[in-house]
This record gives structure tokens, C-alpha cells and sequence, in this order.
């Protein structure tokens, strides 16, 4: 199944690159997601929680970023997981490039996500799942901002230095996927009505 | 896993049970009490076959848990006979009118229609074909089932 | 199939209820079950804990007043289908419930739940679409009401946390008089839609539409309003043509597409429900079409 999402992140290029490539640093912006172990620099292992609908469906495994690509800033990363419960397993090849976008820079991911087992069965309709990768794409996407904009605050009171994850690695909290999913519902809703109430 | 004490009415009995949390009421009437007339056909609550009648009224005993019959009164097809085996108006009228076959979902049918002719004494064959929508059956095409709820109400309908 | 084990709890008063979902992980709210049982039995839905609130007092009622229809969350759909208030107050509720399941599962299945699982082919949430409803939202943080149509959250998701618990659902009274009409298509009775819609008309003596109300469900992940439709009628007369018009406007929208039917069926059948919707609602207003 191949899913597009892209987002917005408000710095300029080469440090959205440097930034993005960080994952102990950025995998707290993912909601739902835990950073288990480093185990080289290309090789992270992890676990993912996802809620498909009713379904809450969690997968451990592990990502490589297999293609880095500093020049074209585009990055290959090559997941698989097993879905803890044993409903199944996920394996996701996904392209991320970065691309200047005014004074920021625009994150553009291609993923190509193969499901097995009971798991592929979830989302009875098309576009569940692309819908709900969206949701987590705008949530990281929302707290990657809000790390940045502390970040910043922060190197300017010099109380910690930057680069280094703020915290170890740890769950996001799930209330920042609802606070987005509130504010998504107006524009999905306004999407489908043919005119506006 | 929690366990529950259960205390519940089965056919006018007393029961008492110690489940599980997720043992559900089909099979608590299955394993736990030896009430085997109440079949699995799909577990999630679409072919009917494990009807069953829960203070008077019709429910999927796979999609209740045992946990939640608590205090209930549960009517299963063994419930329908006299004591002295002999069938009731609906039984006899399905054993008239071939309302079986292979006889698998047969007592979701017996539950089913137990209920239906309670509120509707005189129905209409289209009134039975929709009150039957819950009930699949692969044997016989319908048409013994309905003939045989059809006779079932003129009979208690005379017996009344 | 059988569900993963879990913690079975039965709390008998919503404070007992709401704080339990506050301190349990992985817990879900048990009500008819009809929906959320057979996911457990397939094991796409495995939770830790169950918080059945068939004992919890006060989530059980049908009242009217303030305007509306006020219906505890807890209400089986089969109370509802022979309450003599749904009756008269809200017929097209009365009407779409005749198309949710089988008696089986009515008799079992509750309002709040529909709402909370909220499946896009589900009657409940199309008639609350309809009627603007208010949902009540209860947590250990109080009680919020929030209008329908920021209730849904995409597929088969609710802005219902998992700490907290709809307990009732109020429905504006539309003027008495006024008409309904509710049309569904599925390929057997009590099968999922595949399109549905449900219609309120409020109709004046001469055939002028005052107001419209239009959703629709299967469609799309949650309820549409036919904005463009309740617009094309208002305000005007209700005929053959206006009826014909409102309806085109079903076709545009953005449909889903799954091994039941595609998207350009679905429209098609948006369209042939919502016209004959409103020729149920316009006979009901004496206007013959």
C-alpha cells in the first residue's frame, strides 16, 4: 500500500536535515512511538502504538536508515515490525526528502507499507490507514515545532545544549494526537460538505 | 484475568457458576452447564444460531459474556419442551412442516421465533420473513421455517 | 473464536465508572456490546480491561424537555423502537431504527454505543447528523456537551478519551409537523449500509420548505450533511423537480470505496436514497409527487 503525507517544519533546510536525522532526539515527537535502543548509528530499535479506529495495535521492531543521502537531503528507511499481540507484522519502505519551503523547509515521505496477518485486515475502507498516517504525520509534525521553538528558547538561556535529547527517550503523549484531531476534524469536515454550515 | 460467581435462572433453574471474564454465555450454557442445544455458528453475532432468550427477550449468547448473566433469567431451547419431553405448539409445528434439516440452526429459529409470535400473534408471512432476517439457515431455503411459524400461530392462536 | 482474557469490572454509579477508566490501561467501556464483542471474538480488539456499565444508575431514560429529545446512552435501541416519545417526537429516529441489525442484536445494542464505535454505515450517527445533536461526555473532570458535528474523529474514531464515558445524547425537537424520512440500501436486511439517508423537512401549507435537514451514512468515514441539497430546497417548493435537483447534489461528494461497493456506486445510491428519502418525507407532508 503506498501512503503520501508531507509536513512543514519552520527551519531552514540544512538544519531541518540535521534535525530530522536526530531520531533519539525527534522519535518523542512521534505520538505513540518509543525509542528502545540505538544499535548503530543507522539502526534503531523501537515500538509503535497505533490506534486504527476501535483497534489499538502495537508493533515492536526495528527501523535502518539505509540511503542517506546528505547531498539531495533524502533519506531511505526500511522498518519491519511484529504486531505485539500477534495480530500480525508491518514492513514500511519509506523515502523522506526535504525540500526548502519559503523560510522553512517542507518534509516529503513516500511510504510503501506492507501489512500481513490480521492486521491487514484492519480498515475496512480505502484510505484508513493513509487517513490516520496523516494524523500522526501532523501530531509529529506539531510537537517537532513546539521541541524546536524550546529548543531555541532554551539555547538562548543556554540551560542546555543543543542536539542532545532533552529528556531520554520516551512516550509522546497521546492527548497531542487528540488536540490535532479536534483541529483536523473542521478542515476533513469542510473537505466533504459541499457547502459550509 | 478476573473470575466471577455468577448466579442466574436457566429453564426456571437455579444456576451457579464460577467463570472467567471472557467466557461468554454461549459458551458458559455449552460447557459449564451441558446445554449443548445452543450452537456456534459464527461467534461474531450474524447467523443466529446461538439465540438465546434473556429475561424474555432474544440475544446473541456469543456476543454476552456469562460475567454479565448475572441475575438474569435465560431461556434456552431446552426450556421449550414440557418436562415430559413432549414438544410445544412451535416444536411440533416445525417437525410438521419440515422446518429442519440438518437441525444446526434450529434453536436460534425455536428462540427466535418464540419471542416474534409472543408480540405477534398473527403475523403476516412477510411480518415472519423479516422477524427471520437474524437467522441464517444452509439447509432448507426458508420456506418449511416459515410454513412452520405461519402454523405455530394458528395453532396457539386456537390453543389462546 | 474466543477473546483474549481480561478484567471483567461492573461498577454500579458513573463517579465508580469514570474512575475506573481513569486509573485502568488498556480499558474499554462495555454497553451492548453488539459491535465491540465481536472484535474481542476475532481478536482485532484486545484489551485489558472491560468496564460494563449495564449497572451504572441514571443512563437509562428517554425524557423530554428544554426542546429536545434526551436520551441516556445506555438506552437499548429496542426501548427506543417502542418508546411512545421517539414515537411522536422523533420519527425518523423511530424509522432508522427499524434498519439497525436484527431484533437480536436491538434488544442488546445501545445509542451511546453506536455513537462511540461510530462505523460509517451505522443508522445512529446519521440521525443525530440530522438532528444536530448534543452529546453529554462525562470524566472524573466533569461533564461536556458537544455538538455532533465535532463528535467524530475519521474512521471509526470519536473525540471520546479513553478515560471518559457518553452518558446521554440530546436531540433538538424539530417543529411538530414536521416530516422525515430515512432510506437505506444493503445487500440483505440488517446488513451494514452501503448508502443511507436520513431526511427532515419542516413543510409550510404551501409546500414551501422552511427548513432541511440531510445526512448521510456509508459514505464517507462519518455522517455527511448535504449542505448544497438542504440549501437547494429551502426556501422553495417542494416538487418532483426540487427533489430530483437536491438529490444531484449526493454525486459530488467524496465517496469510499471498499470490496462492498466503489465510490461512484456509492454515489449513485447516495443519490437514489436521498430522492427517495425526500419523496417519503414530501408524502408524509401530503404532497403528492
Amino acid at each position: 500500500m503506498k501512503i503520501e503525507n508531507s509536513f512543514r517544519v519552520d527551519l531552514p533546510v540544512a538544519e531541518a536535515w540535521t534535525t530530522l536525522l536526530d531520531i533519539p532526539s525527534v522519535a518523542p515527537c512521534m505520538p505513540g512511538a518509543e525509542l528502545i535502543a540505538v544499535e548503530d548509528e543507522r539502526t534503531y530499535r523501537g515500538r509503535v502504538k497505533v490506534k486504527l479506529g476501535p483497534v489499538a495495535v502495537a508493533f515492536q521492531g526495528q527501523a535502518r536508515l539505509d540511503e542517506v543521502d546528505a547531498a539531495a537531503r533524502t533519506v531511505r528507511v526500511k522498518a519491519s515490525g511484529s504486531e505485539m499481540k500477534g495480530r500480525g507484522s508491518a514492513q514500511a519502505d519509506v523515502q523522506f526528502r526535504i525540500q526548502p519551503d519559503g523560510a522553512g523547509s517542507r518534509v516529503d515521505i513516500a511510504t510503501d507499507l506492507a501489512l500481513a496477518g490480521a492486521v491487514a485486515q484492519y480498515g475496512r475502507a480505502q484510505g484508513v490507514i493513509g487517513e490516520t498516517a496523516q494524523v500522526i504525520i501532523d501530531a509529529f509534525a506539531a510537537n517537532l515545532q513546539r521541541q524546536i521553538a524550546a529548543r531555541h528558547s532554551a539555547a538562548a538561556t543556554t540551560e542546555q545544549p543543543v542536539g542532545a535529547p532533552a529528556r531520554p527517550p520516551a512516550e509522546a503523549p497521546a492527548l497531542s494526537v487528540f488536540a490535532v484531531l479536534i483541529g483536523l476534524i473542521k478542515r476533513w469536515f469542510a473537505r466533504l460538505t459541499t457547502a459550509s454550515r | 484475568m478476573s473470575s466471577h460467581t455468577i448466579r442466574l435462572t436457566v429453564n426456571g433453574r437455579s444456576c451457579e457458576g464460577s467463570v472467567e471474564a471472557r467466557i461468554t454465555l454461549a459458551d458458559f450454557l455449552r460447557d459449564g452447564l451441558g446445554l449443548t442445544g445452543t450452537h456456534l455458528g459464527c461467534e461474531h453475532g450474524v447467523c443466529g444460531a446461538c439465540t438465546v432468550l434473556v429475561d424474555g427477550h432474544t440475544v446473541r449468547a456469543c456476543l454476552m459474556f456469562a460475567a454479565q448473566a448475572n441475575g438474569r433469567e435465560v431461556t434456552t431451547v431446552e426450556g421449550l419442551a414440557a418436562p415430559s419431553g413432549a414438544l410445544n405448539a412451535l416444536q411440533q409445528a416445525f417437525h410438521d412442516n419440515h422446518g429442519l434439516q440438518c437441525g444446526f440452526c434450529t434453536p436460534g429459529m425455536l428462540m427466535t421465533l418464540t419471542e416474534f409470535l409472543h408480540d405477534n400473534p398473527d403475523p403476516s408471512e412477510a411480518e415472519v420473513r423479516e422477524a427471520l432476517t437474524g437467522n441464517l439457515c444452509r439447509c432448507t431455503g426458508y420456506a418449511g421455517i416459515v410454513a412452520a411459524a405461519l402454523d405455530a400461530a394458528r395453532r396457539l392462536r386456537q390453543e389462546a | 473464536m474466543k477473546p483474549a482474557a481480561f478484567d471483567y469490572h461492573a461498577p454500579c454509579t458513573l463517579e465508580e465508572a469514570v474512575g475506573l477508566l481513569a486509573g485502568l490501561d488498556n480499558a474499554k467501556v462495555l454497553a451492548g456490546g453488539q459491535s465491540l464483542v465481536p472484535m474481542m471474538n476475532f481478536r482485532y480488539v484486545i484489551v485489558d480491561h472491560l468496564v460494563d456499565l449495564a449497572q451504572v444508575e441514571g443512563l437509562r431514560s428517554i425524557t423530554v424537555a428544554g426542546g429536545a429529545l434526551r436520551i441516556g446512552a445506555m438506552t437499548s435501541q429496542r426501548e427506543l423502537e417502542f418508546s411512545p416519545e421517539v414515537a411522536q417526537h422523533c420519527p425518523l429516529l423511530g424509522e432508522a431504527l427499524g434498519h439497525i441489525g436484527h431484533r437480536q442484536t436491538r434488544n442488546r445494542g445501545t445509542i451511546g454505543g453506536s455513537l462511540v464505535h461510530a462505523d460509517p454505515a451505522a443508522e445512529l450517527p446519521a440521525v443525530c447528523a440530522a438532528h444536530d445533536a448534543e452529546i453529554e461526555i462525562a470524566s472524573t473532570r466533569g461533564v461536556r456537551a458537544v455538538p455532533f458535528r465535532d463528535f467524530t474523529a475519521g474512521f471509526m474514531a470519536t473525540i471520546v478519551g479513553p478515560d471518559e464515558i457518553v452518558i446521554a445524547i440530546r436531540l433538538p425537537l424539530w417543529p411538530a409537523g414536521h416530516v422525515h424520512g430515512f432510506r437505506e440500501f444493503a445487500r440483505r436486511r440488517g446488513d451494514f449500509a452501503i448508502a443511507g439517508a436520513a431526511v427532515l423537512l419542516d413543510v409550510g401549507p404551501d409546500a414551501r420548505v422552511r427548513r432541511a435537514a440531510i445526512a448521510l451514512c456509508g459514505i464517507a468515514s462519518s455522517p455527511i450533511r448535504l449542505g448544497e441539497a438542504e440549501a437547494l430546497l429551502t426556501a422553495g417548493k417542494l416538487d418532483a423537480a426540487a427533489i430530483k435537483s437536491a438529490a444531484a447534489a449526493a454525486r459530488t461528494i467524496e465517496s469510499l470505496s471498499d470490496i462492498h461497493a466503489g465510490a461512484d456506486y456509492r454515489r449513485h445510491l447516495a443519490e437514489v436514497m436521498t430522492r427517495r428519502a425526500l419523496a417519503d418525507a414530501a408524502r408524509r407532508a401530503g404532497i403528492s409527487l
